[in-house]
């Protein structure tokens, strides 16, 4: 039985997949031109929503595959490190790094995907999670410490691109991961993926090799989360800390599940919606909390915990569920036919 | 040579032995009806001949090969699928993609244009055409139970499990989903049939299997089994005067 | 004695290593006893812990009390949190999925962690222990190793308190009913066991667990608001490779992680020390998921 019965459900707004396509360009546009006129601040910010949007659709290809990953930064952190390492200690371009180092992530999703694709409900979100300290342990160990810089970190040249490319740039790459996702849900793949997600047992019967594409998937999850983690590095904190992997501030492994899940799982639109919500939020209380006001920031994670204990409480499928569930009983209404799709 | 041979099977969980040494060979074609009491394993020789679980001991094949410990979506490509007790659809797609999914993946890869060609075709066939783009959770159980018939054959399935398929069922909709079964079973398709409503099986049945306490306790025709003391005795009680 | 001839750095890591068992087997025992009984995954658990030390911390620095009395206190605060956690939070997640469940006391215990750092961090910026009267006093060991009288005293407790426990969960009717629960909550109800008041008491009982485990953890160990998170999973690691549901794997798993972590710590530094718990966990996630002494 899916244990993702109120996790993991596809939010199909009715209409073709060009136009919702379409839209996110165009939102994503408009964010990158908005931000870029206000100021280099909030086009920092932007960079931040492209940056943890891919970074939440790597978690929320996996929760809709019906496997909770709580361990997300290690992916993460793994691309971070891996772009990092490649550009400083191999002298690789920036530009060929961002792409190559996520290829690490991938592998890793591989090697997890396997093993999780045994394990049932939510010992996956514990075994990633328990992944996740043995990642930070191997980046400050002296032995990994000539490439990681320990506990130390690493801080990395500037990236090749004039600086008002970085925004666009990472706009970019946030749609092509919307891109991947959509490809993904809409071929023949995204149609044994849902089967597996809603009842993996009956998906096995009916031919699905289901281990097998628990598998690919959270390779493909790990690449785009080493990508986050890359362009994370590349175009907003320049700087590389063994603490990405989410370990001991559990953090990183939850803001995308946070995005993810407020924002409407099932559909990259409400993810987007999601990371646009509360990114710039959780940005600000990240600066505030390493700051001198360091209570300002705590008082706020209160707040967002307590947003997240009453979404997951009331609205389980999240704001875009809540929009969906409108949309489609206006409809109903006026008597509209459940469509072509 | 019998489609599917089960032999010695023997299953265990924890403390309670489900299956104990069962044998069960279904031909070619043939429809066999499998009763017994709640408990006596009949379920538990579905899920392991599907291979949701695998045996302690025994044999299974199917079509001469050995599948004992083939995983399940293997199974299917070979021809195996089932139909359960309580329906379990995929709530999440739309009723023809059901049935689609299974032809996506089953003894075919097909493409998603070719799978819903099929699915189409089937759906017309279980009669629930109408209902190609509902979700599953709009569908009443007759329908639900059709879905199940039509997703199993998208398999391309050979051999059918169907895991009390009218249970709950009365009337027209009980024989709604009879009329299914059986079209389906001249069509050529191999069936076994768990049923616990005894004037359902001696009608639709070639040959009917007892099973008790995870063993085969008889394998005969209709009448032979409602004359049979043992199995009058411990099972069917005077009831043997129905068939 | 032989005892002359173990190295001193061997006794004393095996000191810590008990010390650590004593206190993550009471956490874990709380742990064990919520999930088993109520299917229910409780992540803010380690946060009752640390919230139970703070507690006590208040009422030693404050009130002078003796760290050992200011466990009472910390028991009554932790239970009425537990109480509004459970009736709040976890009931009704419970008729969700085990992972929205995950999720939802994940932000109960941001809330708690984050609270805490905003009433504490202000007043004091880094972590802090509960001081006892008893510091520096102890039996002094072959090779120079002190046991002092609060690691005695800890690991005398954390086992009184088990013994306490397993009486109540064998001999008692109450606790018989609560393992019935565990075991067959349909069964349990139908034969006239009152399953909501029966839940609260078990709530209740797990959570005191934490917060005398969040005491005994605070005189011995540095602790500040974020050391919760860690805990609860460590008490995870524990309950997983003891197998859920199971006291005496609970005690098998807090010793092997209680000692891993001491030895590993020890040889290796304390972030691969901490490492290893969850090393060990997904290790027996890929081998036995079910625990050492799980069944399923």
């Amino acid at each position: 039985m899916s244990m993702n019965a109120d996790t993991g459900k596809r939010l199909k707004l009715p209409g073709s997949m060009y136009i919702k396509a379409v839209a996110v360009a165009v939102a994503l546009a408009i964010i990158t031109a908005v931000s870029t006129m206000w100021g280099s601040y909030p086009t920092l910010v932007a960079i931040t929503i492209m940056v943890f949007y891919v970074y939440s659709l790597s978690w929320s290809l996996l929760a809709d595959t019906g496997m909770v990953s709580l361990g997300q930064a290690l992916f993460f952190a793994l691309g971070s490190y891996a772009y990092g390492i490649f550009v400083i200690s191999y002298g690789m371009n920036p530009l060929v790094a961002i792409f190559a180092g996520p290829v690490l992530g991938a592998l890793a999703g591989l090697v997890v995907g396997f093993i999780s694709s045994r394990l049932r409900d939510w010992y996956v979100g514990i075994f990633t999670f328990a992944l996740t300290p043995a990642g930070y342990a191997l980046a400050v160990s002296s032995q990994l410490s000539p490439w990681t810089a320990g506990a130390v970190g690493l801080a990395v040249p500037r990236f090749p691109l004039p600086s008002t490319a970085w925004l666009p740039f990472s706009a970019a790459l946030a749609f092509a991961a919307y891109i991947v996702i959509m490809l993904i849900q809409n071929r023949r793949i995204g149609f044994a993926l849902s089967a597996i997600n809603d009842d993996e047992t009956a998906a096995g019967t009916v031919g699905i090799n289901t281990r097998f594409y628990k598998t690919i998937v959270f390779g493909i999850s790990g690449y785009l989360a080493a990508l986050a983690g890359a362009m994370f590095v590349a175009l907003y904190t320049s700087y590389i800390a063994p603490d990405y992997f989410g370990y001991p501030d559990i953090s990183y492994s939850v803001w995308p599940v946070f995005y993810s899940m407020i924002g409407g799982m099932g559909s990259p639109e409400g993810v987007l919606l999601g990371t646009v919500l509360l990114d710039p939020v959780e940005t600000a209380i990240r600066s505030w909390l390493s700051s001198i006001s360091v209570t300002g920031g705590n008082l706020a994670l209160v707040i967002f915990g307590l947003l997240l204990v009453i979404v997951l409480l009331k609205a389980p499928k999240g704001i875009y569920g809540y929009v969906v569930r409108y949309i489609e009983s206006r409809r109903t209404k006026s008597g509209g036919r459940n469509g072509t799709r | 040579m019998s489609l599917l041979d089960v032999s010695g099977v023997t299953k265990r969980f924890g403390g309670l032995t489900a299956l104990n040494g069962m044998d069960l060979s279904v031909g070619k074609g043939e429809l066999v009806g499998i009763i017994g009491p709640n408990g006596a394993g009949k379920t538990t020789l579905v899920n392991v001949v599907m291979g949701v679980y695998y045996p302690d001991s025994g044999r299974i094949a199917f079509d001469g090969h050995d599948i004992t410990k083939m995983p399940p979506h293997r199974r299917a490509k070979m021809g195996l699928s089932r139909t359960y007790q309580v329906p379990r659809p995929f709530n999440d797609l739309k009723v023809i993609d059901n049935v689609a999914v299974a032809a996506m993946y089953g003894s075919k890869d097909l493409s998603v244009e070719e799978a819903r060609g099929i699915a189409r075709d089937l759906l017309e066939h279980v009669r629930l055409a109408e209902r190609e783009y509902d979700y599953p959770t709009s569908l009443s159980v007759v329908d639900l139970r059709k879905l199940e018939l039509a997703r199993a054959l998208a398999q391309g399935a050979r051999m059918v499990f169907l895991d009390e398929v009218s249970a709950g069922l009365v009337g027209e909709d009980l024989k709604e989903v009879l009329s299914v079964v059986k079209k389906l079973h001249e069509g050529g398709l191999t069936i076994a049939m768990i049923e616990h409503v005894m004037k359902v099986i001696f009608n639709l049945a070639e040959r009917i299997v007892v099973v008790m306490n995870g063993q085969k306790l008889a394998d005969g025709k209709p009448s032979e089994i409602s004359s049979d003391a043992r199995v009058v005795e411990s099972y069917l009680g005077r009831r043997r005067a129905e068939k | 004695m032989a005892a002359f001839f173990i190295p001193s750095y061997l006794l004393s890591t095996a000191l810590y290593g008990l010390l650590f068992t004593s206190i993550y087997l009471l956490l874990a025992t709380g742990l064990t006893l919520i999930f088993g009984t109520l299917k229910l995954v409780n992540f803010a658990h380690g946060d009752l812990m640390i919230l139970g030390a703070f507690v006590a911390f208040l009422f030693v620095t404050l009130e002078g009390w003796s760290p050992y009395l200011a466990m009472i206190p910390a028991v009554l605060v932790i239970a009425g949190f537990g109480v509004l956690i459970y009736r709040f939070t976890l009931k009704p997640a419970a008729k969700t999925s085990p992972v929205n469940m995950i999720l939802i006391t994940i932000g109960v215990s941001y809330v708690l962690e984050n609270g805490l750092a905003y009433y504490f961090l202000p007043v004091y910026r880094t972590g802090v222990e509960i001081p006892s009267p008893l510091r520096g006093m102890g039996v002094l060991l072959p090779s120079n190793v002190l046991l002092t009288y609060d690691d005695l005293s800890i690991i005398v407790i954390s086992w009184v308190i088990m013994v306490v426990l397993y009486y109540w969960l064998f001999r008692t009717k109450q606790g018989i009913a609560i393992r019935a629960l565990s075991q067959n909550p349909v069964g349990a109800s139908i034969s006239g066991i009152d399953v909501s008041r029966l839940s609260y008491l078990t709530f209740i009982v797990g959570s005191a667990l934490a917060a005398i485990a969040g005491t005994l953890y605070g005189i011995v160990f540095t602790f500040d608001p974020f050391t919760g998170i860690l805990l609860t999973l460590m008490a995870f690691a524990v309950m997983i490779l003891g197998g859920v549901g199971s006291i005496p794997g609970t005690m098998v798993g807090s010793a092997i992680i209680g000692f891993a972590t001491s030895f590993v710590g020890y040889y290796m530094g304390q972030t691969w020390g901490e490492a290893v718990a969850f090393i060990i966990l997904a290790l027996i996630l890929l081998v036995r998921p079910s625990g050492i002494f799980g069944g399923r």
